[in-house]
C-alpha cells in the first residue's frame, strides 16, 4: 500500500509519481479529438491553493481546464468549441496545484452549450440542435434550421468528434420551429451547472491526503446550503470545527452538514491538523 | 451542405444486414481516416485513441472499406475501451494507475508491489496515459488491494471480442453462457450481485405543490440481511431504514422555485453489497389538485343539474366560480372554501347542449380553469351514478373490486363496467354493479362506466386511476 499521506514513504512516493506525471504522447487515431487544445496562454493566473467555488474554472500546471461542479467533481471540456460555447476567453480560470486538481475526482465531460449552435457528427449527415443537458435533437429540414439560425445557418453547425459523440444524448427532433427557440434555450442555460442540473445549493469538499488536504481548501456557499465532505484519502480524517465535529470519516465515506448561519467557518483535520479549511458562508 | 438532409432518403435503403456488406464484429472504414467497429446490435465502435485500437489489434489488416453513404446508416454506439488486462492506464491529470476489466472497468492498482506481481518488473512501460476526456467512457471497480484480486491474462483471455467485452447481441442472438460474468473472486465484491436491486418512487400519486408534502417509498430485494436503506431527495439524506419498503415524507419548501425533485435511493446489506437507483418527482400540474364534476349527463328544462368542485389546499383558493354556457354563475357557498356543491337550475329548452367548467382563483394571484365539460338538456333526468373502487394502490397479481352504484326516476336498464375499453361487465335491471377485477400487471390501470336508464339517457362514469406496482 502506498501511503501517500505517510512522509515516511515520500522518496518512494516522489519517484513513484514523477514516472506517473510522465506525459505521455497521446494521438487520437480516430478523431480529431483531443484535450490538449486549450494552451491559449491564461490571461490570469493566481498562487497555488486558491480558494475556488462550485462553478468555478480550474487548471493546474497544464493547459487543461476543467469545470469545477457543486457535486465536487471537475468536468472536461472535450475540445476548445465546447469551451467557447460557454466562455469568451479565459479570464477568472483560478491556478490550483498538481496535487489538489489530482485529489478532485473527474466527473465526465462538458457538452455543447444548449442553442448555441447546431453540431452533427463527421461521418453522419444529420444535423442536431443541442438541448438542455447534452441533448440532441434532430433538425428535420433546411428551411428549418433556417428558421432557427438564420440565413448563414450553414456557419453555425459544428462537427463533434465521432469519439465524443457518447457524450451526447440523442432525444425526439424538432419538428416546427416552435419546438425549439435557441435563444430562448440559451437564455435559460446560462452555466454547465444548469445544463446539468446540479443542485447548487449542494456542494462538495473532497478531502485529500495531507499535502492536499481540503480541496477546495476556501469555499463560499450561500446560507443554507449542505456541504458534504467526502474523503478521497485511503486514511480516515475528520472535519472538526468550533461548531461541528465529523467524527472519523473513513475513506470512500461522506460528512454533510448544512450551514444555515452566516460566516465565517474554520475546521481542520483533527488527526493531521495541518490540514486545514474555511467555510464562508453569505446571503 | 445540401447532402446533410437529402441523404436521410438513402438511409433506409441500407439499414444495416439488408444490403450491407458490413458483418458484426468487422472493422470498417469510409473515406476519412477513423476505422469502426462494427457491433453486433448494428452500430459502430469509434476507438478513441491508437492505444485503444493496438489493445484489440495488431495492425489494420482487416480493415474493410465501405461507402460513406453506408457508414453514415451506422448509428454511432459508443466508444471502444482498453482490452481487458492488455495495459494499465492512468488519467493525465491523476496519479493512480489502473488496471481494465471488463467493459471499461478500472480497478485501482493500490501498490507499487502489486503492479510487479501483475505486470512484471517493467509494468510502468505497459501505462498508457487516458486523456481526461475519455475517462468518462470507463467505469470504476473495486481497487486492487492484493494480486490475486485481478488476472490479467484471465481477463484478456475472456474478453476474446469487443462484442464479448461489451455484452452486444444481435436481437436474435441467445445470452451466451457465464462467460461474461464476474470470475470467483476470494471475498465478494461490493455492488456485484445483480440480485441486490432498490427501486424508488412515490408512495401516491398525491398532489405535490409548493409548500406541500412528497411521500416518498423504496423497495429493495432481498428485504433480509439488510443493513441500511437511505433515500435522498436533491443529494440530501431524507431518510434511513433498515427495512423495506422504506418510506419518507419530503417537505417541499414555499419559496423554492425546483419543479424537479431529483431522488435516490442507496441500500446496503450486511453481506457487503450495496444497490443504487436514482428517480425523480416534479410538481404536479396544478389542474390535478382540482376535481370538477356534475351528476348528470342530461338534466330536464326545469330540473338540476349538481356541480362539485374540490380544490387542493396547496393551491390557495380564494374564490370558486362555475360558468355555465359562459355564463359566471357564483354560489355563496364557494367563497372561501376549499370545495363547494352548485346546485344549477335549468331553464334552457330540450335539446339544448351546456358547457360548464370552473373557475378558480389561488394563491399568489394564479387563476385555474378546469377542463370544460358538457352535458345535454332533455325532456327528463339522466341516471346518476358512482364508481368507487375497494383499492387504490395493489400489488402486481392483486385483484381489486369495482362498485357502481346508480339512481334514476325512470328506473336503471343497464350498467357497463370496462377498464380501458375492454367491457368487463354488464348488470341488466339493476342499480348496483359489481365486478372482481384481476389479477393485474404492473402498471396504472382505470375502470369506466356506462349507465342507461329506461327512457335511453346515460352517463359515462371514470374511476380513479390505480397504481400497481
Amino acid at each position: 500500500m502506498i501511503d501517500r499521506s505517510d512522509p515516511a514513504s515520500a522518496p518512494c512516493r516522489y519517484s513513484f509519481n514523477n514516472f506517473f506525471m510522465k506525459q505521455l504522447l497521446v494521438r487520437s487515431l480516430a478523431t480529431l479529438g483531443t484535450v490538449s487544445m486549450l494552451a491559449a496562454p491564461l490571461a490570469t493566473t493566481h498562487a497555488a491553493g486558491v480558494a475556488f467555488n462550485a462553478g468555478d474554472l480550474i487548471k493546474g500546471s497544464g493547459s487543461t481546464v476543467y469545470y469545477f461542479a457543486p457535486n465536487g467533481k471537475r468536468y472536461v471540456f472535450p475540445n476548445d468549441k465546447t469551451y467557447f460555447t460557454w466562455y469568451k476567453n479565459f479570464d477568472g480560470v483560478k491556478k490550483v496545484t498538481d496535487g489538489q486538481l489530482a485529489t478532485i475526482p473527474l466527473g465526465g465531460n462538458v457538452t455543447y452549450r444548449p442553442g448555441y449552435k447546431m453540431v452533427k457528427i463527421t461521418t453522419d449527415p444529420k444535423v442536431y440542435v443541442v438541448d438542455q443537458g447534452g441533448v440532441l435533437r434532430h433538425v428535420g429540414s433546411e428551411q428549418l434550421a433556417q428558421t432557427l439560425y438564420g440565413i448563414n445557418w450553414k456557419n453555425q453547425i459544428d462537427d463533434i468528434p465521432d469519439a465524443f459523440f457518447v457524450n451526447y444524448r440523442t432525444g425526439t427532433g424538432i419538428q416546427t420551429a416552435s419546438d425549439f427557440q435557441p435563444q430562448n434555450v440559451m437564455t435559460l442555460t446560462t452555466t454547465i451547472t444548469q445544463d446539468k442540473q446540479f443542485d447548487e445549493t449542494a456542494v462538495t469538499v473532497t478531502i485529500g491526503n495531507m499535502n492536499n488536504g481540503f480541496v477546495p481548501a476556501t469555499m463560499t456557499v450561500k446560507k443554507g446550503a449542505t456541504v458534504t465532505f467526502t474523503n478521497a484519502d485511503i486514511v480516515p480524517h475528520t472535519v472538526t470545527g468550533n461548531a461541528f465535529d465529523s467524527g472519523l470519516i473513513a475513506p470512500g465515506k461522506t460528512y454533510v452538514r448544512k450551514f444555515d448561519t452566516v460566516g465565517s467557518f474554520d475546521y481542520k483535520c483533527s488527526n493531521h491538523p495541518v490540514m486545514q479549511g474555511t467555510i464562508n458562508v453569505v446571503n | 451542405m445540401r447532402r446533410f438532409f437529402s441523404a436521410l432518403a438513402v438511409t433506409a435503403a441500407l439499414l444495416p444486414g439488408i444490403a450491407s456488406a458490413a458483418t458484426a464484429g468487422d472493422l470498417l472504414k469510409a473515406s476519412g481516416d477513423a476505422v469502426y467497429y462494427f457491433g453486433a446490435n448494428g452500430k459502430r465502435y469509434v476507438f478513441p485513441t491508437a492505444q485503444t485500437y493496438r489493445s484489440w489489434y495488431t495492425d489494420f489488416s482487416q480493415v474493410k472499406t465501405i461507402g460513406d453513404a453506408e457508414l453514415a446508416t451506422y448509428p454511432l454506439g459508443g466508444n471502444v475501451t482498453y482490452r481487458p488486462g492488455v495495459r494499465l492506464v492512468k488519467v493525465t491529470t491523476d496519479p493512480k494507475v489502473y488496471a481494465v476489466g471488463a467493459n471499461g472497468e478500472l480497478r485501482w492498482i493500490t501498490s507499487e508491489s502489486v503492479a510487479v506481481a501483475l505486470y512484471g518488473a517493467t509494468w510502468n512501460t505497459n501505462v498508457d496515459d487516458l486523456p481526461d476526456a475519455f475517462f468518462v467512457n470507463y467505469r470504476m471497480g473495486a481497487p486492487i488491494q492484493a494480486a490475486s484480486d485481478f488476472q490479467p491474462a484471465t481477463e484478456t483471455a475472456r474478453a476474446s471480442s469487443i462484442n464479448v467485452d461489451k455484452g452486444l447481441l444481435s436481437p436474435t442472438e441467445p445470452m451466451p453462457p457465464a462467460a461474461t460474468s464476474t470470475p470467483p473472486a476470494p471475498t465478494p465484491l461490493p455492488g456485484t450481485g445483480s440480485a441486490y436491486r432498490a427501486t424508488i418512487g412515490m408512495q401516491s400519486d398525491a398532489f405535490i405543490a409548493k409548500g406541500g408534502k412528497a411521500y416518498l417509498r423504496a423497495d429493495v430485494t432481498p428485504g433480509t440481511s439488510l443493513a441500511k436503506v437511505k433515500i435522498f431527495v436533491k443529494n440530501s439524506l431524507l431518510t434511513t431504514c433498515t427495512y423495506t419498503p422504506c418510506t419518507g415524507t419530503f417537505q417541499l419548501d414555499q419559496n423554492d422555485d425546483t419543479r424537479t425533485f431529483p431522488t435516490r435511493v442507496e441500500a446496503s446489506w450486511i453481506t457487503g453489497q450495496t444497490a443504487t437507483a436514482t428517480s425523480s418527482f416534479s410538481l404536479s400540474d396544478p389542474l390535478d389538485g382540482i376535481t370538477f364534476t356534475m351528476e348528470r349527463a342530461q338534466v330536464r328544462t326545469n330540473g338540476r343539474q349538481v356541480f362539485s368542485i374540490d380544490v387542493d389546499p396547496l393551491l390557495e383558493p380564494s374564490s370558486i366560480d362555475v360558468y355555465v354556457g359562459g355564463v359566471r354563475y357564483t354560489d355563496p357557498d364557494c367563497s372561501d372554501s376549499l370545495g363547494c356543491t352548485v346546485n344549477y337550475n335549468i331553464t334552457s329548452p330540450a335539446g339544448t347542449t351546456l358547457s360548464a367548467y370552473a373557475r378558480i382563483e389561488g394563491g399568489r394571484g394564479n387563476v385555474y380553469a378546469t377542463p370544460v365539460q358538457t352535458f345535454t338538456v332533455g325532456t327528463h333526468d339522466g341516471p346518476t351514478g358512482s364508481i368507487l373502487l375497494d383499492k387504490t394502490r395493489i400489488y402486481p397479481g392483486e385483484s381489486l373490486d369495482v362498485r357502481v352504484t346508480a339512481a334514476d326516476d325512470n328506473g336503471i336498464a343497464w350498467i357497463e363496467v370496462y377498464q380501458g375499453d375492454v367491457l368487463l361487465k354488464k348488470c341488466q335491471n339493476t342499480i348496483s354493479c359489481v365486478v372482481t377485477s384481476g389479477p393485474h400487471a404492473a402498471g396504472t390501470i382505470s375502470f369506466r362506466a356506462r349507465i342507461q336508464d329506461m327512457l335511453g339517457a346515460t352517463l359515462d362514469l371514470t374511476s380513479d386511476e390505480v397504481l400497481v406496482q
